[in-house]
């Protein structure tokens, strides 16, 4: 029996973040879709169900941050887990993240292995 | 009299097979710790190569992540030639790709030494000011032509500059402009080899695209005309 790919939801207004990001995850790893920014991202979510959500906190229209806690508010897209990309380390800019609903962050510049680390925790392996 | 031959000879028989059964179990024994010692040296080598390619596998995604960033870079900066899109790429590349939480741009005024910002990011306005190429400190730095950190040149006396980097930007020999990094994010405590390696890059990429940026400007007024 064919094991599908986990979907993975990318969302970042910059088109080089949203490069290396699919870099890292993409090939035969994750299918992957994208979104500009925090509103695209909850329609995206709702019409593509991802497995999981990557998605960066400063972006126009709607920050990660709202983004996040609009999708803890629907049935549909509450459980989906998502990682927070942020330029932002300080413990009160994380607080905030895991406040939101975050299932956990990266920081930026991605490291690669981390974030497949922390992929693989949220999609249990 | 018989009996008591058969008896003691029946127990000397029955000695010397214990005796015999107890040397073979001694030599089993021994056989067996000997095997046990050998398994366990070879569990110890191979937990050994297991390290080791877990480290080799380390550094494999590490150089595949400086590849990835270099090939992401170089195919960003190229991909528009419009100046603001260029320049706006470029602030992408500095603060995604590496990490820079403070920087400018600048560019050289013509055919003089003088060096004037064009574009900025996180940084006052104030602190930018422009510079010379003939003049000491920052103006040096660039004029050298190749990326520069201070932290990691004990013996300069560019040390006392407020800078975390600075990286000409050259076509061919000539210091066309420069990129100079005022802080880094505070999560990142220092610049790492593959930000120098991207550094290298940029020096001559970003020098490209910004100048054929500049000849589409000026053949779309040409154009026009």
């Amino acid at each position: 029996m064919l094991q599908t790919k986990k979907k993975i939801l990318l969302v970042d207004d910059s088109s080089t973040a949203l490069m290396i990001e699919r870099m890292l995850l993409g090939g035969a790893t994750y299918d992957l879709v994208t979104a500009r920014d925090g509103r695209e991202a909850v329609a995206k979510a709702e019409s593509e169900r991802p497995d999981l959500i990557l998605m960066d906190v400063v972006m126009p229209n709607m920050t990660g941050i709202e983004a996040c806690r609009s999708l803890r508010e629907k049935e549909s897209t509450r459980s989906i887990p998502i990682i927070l990309v942020t330029t932002r380390g300080e413990s009160e800019n994380v607080e905030k993240g895991f406040a939101s609903g975050c299932n956990d962050y990266v920081t930026k510049p991605i490291n690669g292995l981390e974030l497949m680390t922390k992929i693989k925790n949220q999609l249990g392996g | 009299m018989k009996d008591k031959v058969d008896a003691a000879d029946f127990v000397r028989h029955v000695r010397e097979s214990a005796q015999q059964y107890s040397q073979d179990l001694l030599q089993e024994n021994e056989r067996l710790i000997g095997m046990v010692s050998s398994l366990h040296e070879q569990i110890a080598q191979i937990e050994a190569t297991n390290r080791a390619f877990a480290a080799r596998s380390v550094e494999v995604e590490q150089l595949n992540a400086t590849l990835a960033n270099l090939y992401v870079a170089s195919y960003r900066i190229h991909g528009s030639l419009e100046r603001e899109e260029v320049l706006s790429t470029l602030q992408e590349i500095l603060i995604n790709l590496i990490g820079t939480e403070e920087f400018a741009v600048f560019e050289r005024e013509g055919q003089s030494p003088a060096m004037k910002p064009v574009t900025s990011f996180g940084v006052e306005a104030a602190r930018i000011k422009p510079f010379r190429l003939d003049e000491i400190g920052l103006g040096a730095c660039v004029a050298r032509g190749a990326p520069y950190v201070p932290s990691q040149d004990v013996d300069s006396t560019a040390l006392s500059l407020p800078i975390t980097a600075c990286v000409p930007l050259r076509i061919g020999e000539r210091v066309v402009g420069a990129i100079v990094v005022y802080r880094l994010l505070s999560h990142k405590p220092t610049l790492e080899d593959a930000d120098l390696e991207l550094f290298t890059l940029l020096a001559s990429h970003a020098a490209t695209a910004l100048y054929c940026s500049d000849l589409h400007a000026r053949a779309r007024i040409e154009a026009r005309a």
